[in-house]
């Protein structure tokens, strides 16, 4: 912070980031809403071909990725607090079972795209199936493309996570320095709450 | 204390600035560049008018000057014009702080709308759209035109929108200097702060809108085509969700300058702070209300489209207390008729007729017969031009002496703003009468009774050319040479008039002391 | 960090919960989902005890994307019963 600063104090500075970082994600979340409205409005048309089609969804996965998604929500909260209480190493340490957690998510969702791609429940021109009533391209459709635009904020969260993962094994985070590492995990926490809003949506209703 | 202006020189120090004044300047240059394009390609298109039948140039080539004339100017120039320019400029002195809350993604937005603009430039050259502005499904996802790169500069500039809005809600909520709480800011921050908001939420929805067609055209994801059992008619509703309020974007801010240069020109006080403060709130917020008006044909329930009509009606009644309030300031006040001030009556009126011709196509069942005529293009126009380029026009010439220190030369303003005032209504009235009378918009060729009128209305845009043109120049020339001026060459009490012309870099040398308030004219 | 952990405890039970009730209705989906948000914002995120303009960003955010999903169903969802417009 130079002499020439616009802010009279660490302490302002660090929460105008706070409130940066919220409006930021208030932003963010807005992109789901248009694919959710299509979702409910083509549920609405088509409540047969939607209940048909949402029996081939892989609740197996889904559920294991939703617990995974809560945890690691648990743990990058653990690795704010243990910087907040000077762990530079468990900082890391939670950091990194995070990263573990987000790419597990990220692997289990391709194995789910590679086995519905399989069968033919492919988005849009490509579907090939024929076991569904014709409407239910759609869900496929808004599945791929909302599961797909949360992924990669999961891979987004991930690379910045990684980098948060650097700079605290670097020592650039204090107990009372900190905003970088609480904007990520914020960040982080957004994926999770987007993720508890589509694993019942896509995956339970019926 | 040296300028903003001189205190570093050279192509780096500017390219690479963090201080909102220069990226203020150079967004200027940029919406400026903009705006004259989309200028040409009206002019052109409103050439091929010249004739009701076929010739002079190709219907795709009618067909993609009309798109490019509106992308250009939509998102080119009204959504960032003035809050880029000016509220990047005012927005952190008018709160007393040296800075925006994030100084460096303000300089990311500028080059994320540079990025937005190029790739959208290149789709056109490319041949890109020839769908209108407004992208509609099922025709955007299937025209032979290269709609893809267009859509994704948009996405993109939708971005810079977004950067922009959160970091101005940021610094009113924590650079306000002490003492300066909400209700003794300048309206004109209100304003940008309203304005921010919508940004910040509605801009995503467009984000996905342009994406899904951009994904529909380039790899058939299919989701609003009717062979898979999609709905064209929902593309329209994610469309306007954003496109709705973002005419609210384009206006809050240019409401916020008029009601900045009124009362520095009555020398009053604003005739009801809360009234313009509120009511910008209450625009904001209710315009995400009304989106289904542009849809009343589109195939939507009628049910659906009688809540729209009712949410239309009552957006307007906050835009009829800010005219109220403006006149009423004006009463008993020392009118001084400058540049600025005529760019406020012309505002006033342009802007209260066309809003009224909103109020009558937001009437479900008139609105049945004007749909996709030239009234609504008139009335768009009436709000777009009349109000927005106008305030645009007018922050310029108030705010010229405070941005370079220098003064443009008064007896051109005038000429300008009378020029614009009646090259714009030539071009526009026609037009109300073409819509009324059935002629449809974005129609290559028209039957001959419409003639005269159109003739009319291209003249009136030739002539509105013109005298931007005539603007453009005479600017320029006094940003290097015009005479030097003082501090507050106006006399007005507001903040940004308490430091030099043009400010030092960090804006004030001593804190700015609010408890003289920017619009305390009773005191001497 | 016990507020964490029981924050943890309670979003998996959450989530268990919803495994078998969740099929029957949305409305009951949709409000075991909005719990489980709610404490990953007031304890993860640490709305509880934060400024309140957080809060604001947040719940208008919810509102919006609430409003543009209602706006579009209540086109299609009332197309039977007040059709389109037909000249």
């Amino acid at each position: 912070m130079t002499a020439h600063s616009q802010y009279e104090s660490l302490a302002r500075r660090q929460a105008t980031a706070r409130l940066g970082m919220w409006l930021f994600l208030g932003s963010e979340s807005l992109l789901f809403a248009g694919l959710l409205a299509l979702f409910a409005a083509y549920r609405v048309m088509y409540p047969t071909a939607f209940h048909d089609a949402a029996e081939h969804a892989n609740v197996a996965l889904g559920t294991i990725n939703t617990y995974i998604l809560l945890t690691s929500s648990l743990t990058v909260a653990l690795a704010l607090r243990a910087t907040e209480h000077g762990r530079r190493r468990a900082t890391v340490a939670w950091l990194l079972v995070s990263i573990a957690f987000g790419v597990a998510f990220d692997v289990l969702k391709l194995v789910e795209y590679a086995q519905h791609l399989h069968d033919g429940f492919a988005p849009g021109h490509y579907y090939t199936a024929t076991s569904l009533p014709p409407s239910s391209v759609l869900y496929f459709t808004l599945y791929y493309l909302l599961t797909g635009l949360h992924a990669l904020h999961v891979t987004a969260g991930v690379i910045v996570l990684g980098w948060l993962a650097l700079r605290a094994r670097r020592g650039d985070f204090t107990p009372t320095s900190h905003i970088a590492l609480e904007c990520g995990t914020l960040y982080w926490h957004l994926v999770d709450l987007v993720w508890i809003f589509l694993w019942p949506i896509l995956y339970l209703l019926r | 204390m040296t300028d903003y202006l001189r205190a570093e020189s050279g192509i780096r120090s500017w390219l690479g600035t963090t201080d909102h004044k220069r990226i203020a300047i150079m967004y200027l240059c940029a919406v400026t560049i903009a705006m004259m394009l989309g200028g040409a390609f009206a002019m052109l298109l409103r050439t091929k008018l010249l004739i009701s039948g076929p010739g002079i140039m190709e219907p795709l080539t009618y067909n993609r000057l009309f798109t490019w004339h509106g992308l250009t100017m939509v998102f080119m120039f009204m959504i960032p014009a003035i809050p880029a320019v000016f509220g990047n400029f005012m927005l952190p002195i008018m709160v007393g702080a040296k800075d925006l809350a994030f100084p460096r993604i303000n300089l990311a937005s500028f080059y994320v709308y540079c990025a937005g603009a190029a790739l959208m430039l290149w789709g056109m050259v490319h041949g890109g759209a020839d769908t209108g502005w407004t992208f509609y499904a099922p025709y955007a996802t299937t025209s032979p035109t290269d709609v893809a790169p267009i859509a994704i500069g948009v996405f993109i500039l939708g971005v810079s929108s977004i950067m922009t809005g959160l970091n101005f809600i940021a610094t009113v909520h924590m650079l306000r200097v002490e003492k300066l709480g909400w209700m003794q800011l300048p309206l004109f921050v209100w304003a940008i702060y309203a304005t921010s908001i919508i940004q910040v939420i509605a801009t995503p929805v467009l984000g996905l809108s342009v994406t899904l067609v951009a994904l529909d055209h380039a790899l058939g994801m299919g989701l609003f085509d009717p062979a898979l059992g999609g709905d064209p008619v929902l593309f329209q509703h994610l469309f306007w969700f954003y496109s709705h309020p973002a005419v609210y974007i384009m206006i809050l801010p240019a409401m916020g300058v008029v009601t900045e240069i009124a009362p520095t020109f009555a020398r009053k006080n604003i005739l009801s702070y809360r009234a313009i403060a509120f009511s910008s709130l209450g625009i904001a917020f209710v315009g995400f209300l009304t989106w289904g008006h542009h849809m009343f044909v589109a195939g939507i329930s009628q049910l659906d489209a009688a809540l729209f009509g009712v949410m239309s009606m009552f957006v307007a009644i906050f835009s009829a207390v800010k005219v109220f309030t403006w006149i009423g300031t004006l009463y008993r006040g020392s009118i001084a008729l400058t540049t600025p001030m005529l760019y406020f009556f012309a505002f006033i009126y342009l802007f209260a007729f066309g809003g009224m011709t909103g109020i009558a196509v937001a009437t479900t069942s008139l609105d049945v017969h004007w749909h996709d005529t030239y009234f609504v293009v008139a009335h768009f126009h009436f709000i777009m031009i009349g109000g927005t380029l106008t305030a645009f026009l007018g922050a310029i010439h108030y705010w010229f002496p405070k941005m370079f220190g220098r003064e443009y030369p008064e007896k051109c303003g005038v000429l300008s703003a009378i020029g614009v005032f009646v090259g714009f209504n030539l071009t526009f009235v026609p037009q109300f009468l073409l819509g009324n009378a059935g002629m449809p918009r974005r129609y290559y060729s028209y039957p001959d009774q419409f003639h005269v009128l159109n003739v009319c209305s291209t003249l009136g845009a030739y002539l509105l050319g013109a005298v931007m043109v005539f603007t453009l120049g005479y600017l320029i020339v006094a940003v290097f040479t015009g005479k030097r001026t003082s501090a507050n060459p106006w006399g007005s009490r507001g903040f940004e008039w308490r430091v030099p012309s043009p400010p030092p870099t960090e804006n004030f040398d001593e804190p700015l002391d609010p408890t003289i308030g920017c619009y305390d004219y009773d005191r001497a | 960090m016990m507020r964490y952990l029981l924050t943890w405890l309670a979003l998996v039970a959450l989530a268990t919960v919803s495994l078998f009730v969740s099929g029957s209705s949305i409305a009951l989906s949709l409000a075991i989902a909005a719990l489980k948000a709610a404490l990953v914002a007031a304890f993860f995120m640490h709305l509880w005890g934060s400024r309140p303009v957080h809060r604001i960003v947040l719940i208008t955010a919810v509102a919006f994307i609430v409003l543009l999903v209602l706006g579009v169903v209540a086109d299609v969802g009332t197309r039977d019963l007040a059709g389109p417009y037909v000249p």
